[in-house]
């Protein structure tokens, strides 16, 4: 409900918008699918097959179901009929009283889709309505449906089918009623949440604020969205009546004679299951390929329509927490000594962090995304360099490259070299990698409440450093890290130790946070949006205990961040990310006194700022680029006020504008002359 | 809560060149939520106090800022004016009616001169609708506003006011960027020609390069239509620049209230101060000789807030008296700007506190 | 804790008394208790007769008084099938039917999060689709039908098992492996869902950014938070074995509360079944209760609120 600048925060492309989910299930995106998972088309030929089967059956089957043929008993699939007259072919078999198999099977799917259909049907509108009314009413509605709900789904629905059953009697009619009565509330669940979740979304206010009334918003704002998660549940649930149908059936509580229904089927077969075990094998094939069809036509359906689904089924064989991909990034080649540099640039060593040229791509359902094009900084003991950028410039996914922490797939480092201390981070083994990380480099993140494993008290979470890494025992690591709790400032350390996460707040969360990452002393802290989920006057506390615990170790700090305030405040160098790329870079003083790059120049200008109150802002045009489709040339051109021909086509290098500072813009000097 | 304190109205001694009615006056709200229902067999209910006791004047025109850190209540009273909550307390005149009292149908009516903008340009569109409708879906829900035949070439006239292409009525929301949303999402306000647009926390989700954009369209419209902004956001800068008053909220009270220069170049209360200098400007000359108040602890809790001035707690001017007498919202300097600390001090620049 | 225990057992016994008294008015008056003993083609003066006999036309309330004084008793009257007490008939059905239920659960859980855990670790993989193969395979089982399945195969077939009845170990293989089919597949599925949500946690790149090892982080880190949905499920799943006893005791002829329950049905049997209803919900609710215990010792926010 209140402020929080999280949005804006959230880097890279690696999560995909949840309201996509919401959009739905269109019929172009489902032939998309389709084409892509060229298998699934096996279970819904199989279905549309069935469905023909069911509505024309009359017409279909070889055969009336119902004559008997006592000659004709059992008879073995592909036999001719006894009566030579009829020159009649049973393609699989006959039954006990001589009726002819595949006409009984497709008579069959009649009732089973019929009893299937309508009972989705009926359950469905009934939990949905229910669910709507219950979540968007709430109160004593909601009270009564949701115990309603709870008691009914503690039941076991099969006994709860066959007790209505007994009492009422079988039939179609009544078989519908009793799946409606007793499967209604998976619906009523699902409608409810979402409508409850809806219900809190903007859209759904806005409706309110411009005056629409309940049942407007209820049937024009909240069920269009639920459409595709009620039609993936409803697919799936048709596999379950078809199934406990079957199952009733099968029990003699099912359809009556002498309708064929496959349930009924196998238990007439089932005595002749050693003469004849055909009896039972095609229609209890036929009930399971209908069960498989719909419940894999389910998960498709949702992974279609759920975005979170479709990347994580879009996977190249994954490598979980490692940066480098074998097939693109150069191989590990043989045994290099590691406390040795590993490669010439860094063989001089002055730097702590060298990052050249690094490369990272997003392999997604949609395409390759380049997330980061190839940057390069340095950063030595001691200093603190900012890196700042926008939603989606790269800042976040570069800094998880670094330290190797890449959610591999969708991201992979696909080129350049990480030299930290002068051994290629990119090239060593993971095992050495993963000591590397904690013990000498560190990170903490955005959100500190979800950074945290909420199943483990804080003081473990610090603890595990010690225990992890350096093998100290459980007591004296907890001591340690009250220690490291008090030197953070968190209150009464040793009573808090054993507190979990969410009894924490948002600041102290973050000194938790903190405490685990400088447990071992890293050399270099990478702190990604620190302060960006915190208030303001905690913000102040988070970046002045930072301050000091840098000033009292000496280790270098990488600060990611999109508020120029707190670059101003803390940094030594910044770097402006854009689009993937470093586009400016230099020490703070010259960058925001003279910026020699539009982008920068025009964030400086169009930041509103507590100390002055302009005219109106500088503005600058545009939105920062979609990474599937970055500009040609220089990728701020169709933004930048300083635009000419040639940055359209023209990428622009890194210039140096003076020793320390490099801009990539081909008018670098224009701007600094302007300033 | 004496009433004394709503008496001296703020903004109607610092503002006489306005003689006009003011479009609204808030007195006294309060919205206090049961704290969760522990059920059955579990006894205890607390209440948090979002908003305990909060009285503003706005005139027409006028841009009020609102702003204060998490839970300071600043949302909730968007919330109530446009009744998506229920008051628990208070009144809120709107030329001159009380909204809080309004049947259904008034709301609904009313609903016409009051609008409402959104933080989260993502989640504020109906993912299932096109442009066009959520533009127009106003006039079908308030119709003989603008007849069926002509909702078209208004909502292509909406469009190009806030900045879009008039062919953007045929796409859907998930096509355009955060700062485009938002757009549409004022397109939207606009449809019913509101007097009073409550913006809560507008650019707080948008890129910093998108932020501008949005903050000069607001103002833009505001000169064009004579439009009444309720102007909430956490971040002090964006506050400042778009607000010709300022009321600073803690834990659920109005702490300070005043023209934006008052606010932002003499605040006189201690919390408004710290605010103000822990707010990182973005210019590094001179950073070394900054000095910032920072302030000890953490917010309370709404639930149980401390007695008398709810700021005591992390205060470094607190007296026994704070903890007694809670501080009420005077004006205590006759620079037009009331603040309710019984230790206010006029000071002339914030970065001047107290290390 | 004690205090959240105390709460639901309370809550849980509300529970019971409504269940029962639905059960007893559901028979008296959406059924008539006469025409459920004689079928439906009984002449209208044997119907009477038999009312009169067994009080069944006397006031609902009246009938409900004798029958709440009953059950607190433990007394559901006789089996009208079997003439006998019917609370002893069901309970002494009752261990077969645990046994069933707790061999197919020791197997498949485990098995189930085993799998799931696999497939998460390495989402898209070949272990992946494999464990989305059999957990949808799972839960499209045809119960009674892959049970007999399994008897023609390894019974008739190959004569290595019972094809049915109980006693040795050997007879529980066939009947627990065809129940433990939907459970194997629905909380393998589930399993994989809850570990893919908890592998994309923040928490987990803090894990790595640490240096952890990543068997540490999926098995440590993940697997305690995923163990929530889970649990649930597993408690849902264990209860709903419920259902497929009833057709598989049927198909393997297996004596337990599955078996009693159709027989019951077909002889049309109204106290015996109100004896089951009694038993099922108190086995439901001593489940739930198990769930919760669970729940509440691994979620922290449910242990300390």
């Amino acid at each position: 409900m209140t402020a929080s600048n999280q949005m804006t925060a959230g880097d890279g492309p690696a999560v995909p918008d949840p309201l996509e989910a919401a959009r739905g299930i269109t019929a172009r995106k489902l032939l998309r699918a389709l084409w892509r998972d060229k298998l699934m088309l096996f279970p819904l030929i199989f279905l549309a097959a069935l469905f023909v089967a069911a509505v024309g059956a009359d017409f279909l089957a070889p055969h009336d179901p119902l004559d008997q043929n006592l000659r004709s008993r059992n008879l073995p699939p592909m036999s001719m009929s006894a009566a030579e007259a009829e020159g009649f072919r049973y393609i699989l078999g006959a039954d006990p009283l001589g009726r002819d198999l595949l006409s009984r099977l497709i008579h069959g799917a009649r009732v089973s889709l019929a009893v299937g259909l309508a009972s989705v049907l009926a359950s469905g509108t009934l939990g949905v309505l229910l669910g709507l009314m219950a979540g968007y009413h709430r109160g004593w509605l909601d009270d009564l449906v949701m115990r309603g709900v709870d008691v009914l789904m503690g039941i076991p629905g099969l006994l709860l089918a066959l007790f209505i059953l007994f009492l009422v009697g079988t039939g179609f009619w009544n078989l519908v009623i009793v799946f409606a009565l007793t499967r209604w509330m998976i619906y009523a669940r699902v409608t409810r949440g979402l409508t409850l979740s809806f219900r809190e979304q903007p859209f759904v206010e806005g409706a309110q604020t411009i005056g629409c009334s309940d049942s407007r918003i209820i049937f024009h704002h909240i069920l269009p969205n639920l459409a595709s998660p009620i039609l993936v549940l409803a697919t799936l649930e048709v596999a379950i009546v078809i199934l406990a149908e079957a199952g009733l059936s099968f029990l003699g509580m099912g359809i009556q004679p002498p309708a064929p229904t496959w349930g009924r089927m196998v238990a007439e077969g089932r005595d002749y299951i050693t003469s004849a075990p055909w009896l039972i094998t095609f229609p209890g094939l036929a009930i399971l390929l209908t069960a498989l069809s719909l419940n894999l036509s389910s998960a498709w359906l949702r992974m279609v329509s759920d975005p979170v689904q479709r990347w994580r089924w879009f996977a190249s064989p994954p490598e979980p927490g490692r940066a480098t991909d074998a097939q693109i990034a150069p191989v590990y080649s043989g045994s290099i000594e590691m406390s040795e540099p590993a490669h010439t640039s860094a063989a001089n060593g002055h730097h702590l962090l060298e990052v050249n040229d690094l490369r990272v791509n997003f392999r997604t359902p949609e395409g390759m995304l380049n997330a980061v094009n190839g940057i390069s900084y340095t950063l030595d003991r001691g200093q603190t360099l900012a890196i700042l950028g926008e939603s989606g410039s790269g800042k976040t996914v570069s800094a998880e490259a670094v330290i190797g922490i890449l959610d591999s797939p969708p991201a992979f480092v696909t080129g350049g070299s990480v030299h930290f201390d002068g051994v290629d981070l990119l090239q060593v083994k993971p095992a050495r990698r993963r000591r590397l990380c904690g013990e000498r480099i560190a990170m903490i993140f955005q959100d500190p409440l979800s950074a945290l494993n909420p199943a483990y008290t804080v003081g473990s979470q610090i603890a595990a450093m010690f225990q992890e890494h350096r093998g100290t025992s459980k007591r004296e690591a907890t001591a340690k890290a009250i220690e490291l709790m008090d030197r953070v400032r968190i209150p009464s350390a040793p009573e808090r130790v054993n507190d979990y996460p969410h009894q924490f707040s948002g600041g102290m969360r973050q000194r938790v946070m903190i405490a685990s990452a400088i447990a071992l002393d890293p050399d270099l802290l990478i702190a990604d949006e620190p302060t960006t989920a915190l208030d303001v006057t905690i913000q102040a506390q988070i970046m002045e205990l930072l301050a000091e615990l840098q000033e009292e170790t000496g280790m270098g700090l990488i600060l990611i961040t999109h508020d120029l305030g707190v670059v101003a405040d803390v940094a030594d160098k910044v770097a402006v990310m854009y689009a993937g790329q470093i586009v400016e870079t230099g020490p703070i003083e010259e960058i925001y006194t003279r910026p020699a790059h539009p982008y920068t120049k025009g964030l400086l200008e169009s930041v509103p700022r507590v100390d002055e109150k302009m005219e109106s802002l500088q503005q600058i045009s545009g939105a920062p680029p979609n990474l599937r489709l970055i500009p040609s040339g220089c990728p701020f051109h169709p933004r930048c006020a300083y635009v000419i021909d040639r940055c359209s086509d023209e990428p622009p290098p890194l210039y140096e504008v003076s020793q320390e500072r490099s801009a990539a813009c081909h008018r670098f000097e224009d701007l600094l002359h302007a300033n | 809560m004496p009433t004394d304190s709503t008496a001296a109205a703020p903004g109607s001694l610092e503002e006489p060149e306005q003689p006009e009615q003011p479009l609204l006056v808030v007195k006294d709200l309060v919205k206090h939520y049961p704290t969760e229902r522990k059920g059955f067999l579990r006894a205890g209910r607390g209440t948090i106090k979002a908003v305990d006791g909060v009285s503003f004047n706005l005139h027409p025109g006028e841009t009020l800022g609102l702003v204060g850190e998490t839970g300071c209540g600043k949302s909730t009273i968007a919330r109530t004016l446009m009744r998506l909550e229920e008051p628990t307390g208070g009144a809120a005149y709107f030329k001159g009616r009380d909204l809080f009292t309004l049947s259904k149908a008034a709301v609904q009516a009313l609903r016409r001169e009051i609008q409402m903008v959104f933080q989260d340009p993502f989640a504020s569109l109906n993912p299932r609708m096109e442009v066009g409708q959520i533009i127009a879906e106003p006039w079908v829900v308030h119709p003989g506003i603008v007849p069926k035949e002509e909702q078209g070439e208004r909502v292509r006239a909406l469009l190009e006011r806030v900045g879009l292409l008039p062919t953007d009525a045929r796409r859907y929301p998930h096509e355009f960027s955060g700062g485009q949303r938002q757009r549409i999402g004022i397109a939207r306000a606009l449809a019913l020609q509101p007097e009073l647009i409550i913006c809560d926390e507008p650019v707080s989700a948008l890129d910093v390069s998108v932020q501008a954009q949005v903050i000069n369209l607001l103002a833009e419209l505001q000169a064009d239509l004579g439009l009444s902004y309720i102007f909430i956001a956490h971040d002090l800068a964006v506050v400042r620049q778009i607000s010709d008053r300022v009321a600073v909220m803690h834990l659920g009270r109005i702490v300070e209230v005043g023209g934006e220069e008052e606010i932002y170049v003499r605040p006189t209360h201690p919390y408004t101060q710290a605010l103000l200098s822990a707010v990182p400007v973005p210019n590094p000359v001179g950073r070394k000789e900054r000095q910032r108040i920072v302030l000890e602890g953490e917010l309370p809790s709404p639930v149980d807030p401390p007695s008398g001035c709810t700021f005591r707690t992390r205060c470094w001017k607190a007296e026994a008296v704070c903890s007694q007498d809670r501080p009420q919202l005077v004006d205590r300097f006759d620079h037009g700007h009331p603040s309710a600390c019984h230790f206010a001090e006029l000071q002339a620049a914030p970065a001047a506190g107290i290390a | 804790m004690a205090r959240y225990v105390a709460r639901r057992l309370v809550q849980s016994l509300f529970v019971l008394v409504i269940v029962l008294t639905l059960v007893f008015f559901a028979g008296r008056v959406i059924g008539n208790p006469a025409v459920l003993i004689l079928g439906p083609e009984a002449r209208a003066d044997d119907v009477k007769t038999l009312e009169k006999r067994f009080g069944y036309d006397q006031p609902p309330l009246v009938q409900f008084g004798r029958y709440a004084r009953g059950v607190l008793s433990g007394d559901f009257g006789n089996s009208w099938w079997q003439l006998r007490p019917a609370l002893p008939m069901a309970l002494e059905r009752l261990p077969a039917t645990l046994k069933l239920a707790g061999v197919t659960m020791l197997f498949a859980l485990p098995l189930a999060m085993l799998l799931g855990s696999l497939a998460a670790w390495r989402p898209g993989s070949p272990v992946d689709k494999a464990v989305n193969v059999i957990s949808l395979t799972g839960a499209s089982a045809v119960d009674f039908w892959i049970g007999l399945m399994l008897i023609l195969l390894f019974a008739v077939q190959l004569r290595l098992l019972p094809t049915s009845g109980s006693g040795s170990l050997k007879f529980i293989i066939l009947p627990a492996l065809t129940l433990s089919l939907r459970p194997l597949g629905r909380v393998a599925q589930v399993t994989r869902s809850a570990m893919l949500d908890q592998l994309s946690k923040p928490y987990i790149k803090t894990a790595r950014a640490k240096g952890f090892r990543e068997r540490k982080i999926v098995l440590g880190q993940a697997l305690k938070n995923a163990f929530i949905p889970i649990i649930t499920l597993s408690g849902d799943e264990a209860i709903s074995t419920l259902n497929g006893a009833v057709v598989v005791e049927t198909v393997f002829a297996w004596p337990g509360l599955g078996l009693l329950i159709v027989s019951a049905v077909t002889n049309r049997d109204l106290p015996l079944i109100e004896a089951l209803v009694f038993v099922v919900a108190v086995m439901i609710i001593v489940t739930n209760l198990l769930v919760d215990l669970t729940y509440s010792y691994l979620d922290p926010k449910v242990r300390f609120g």
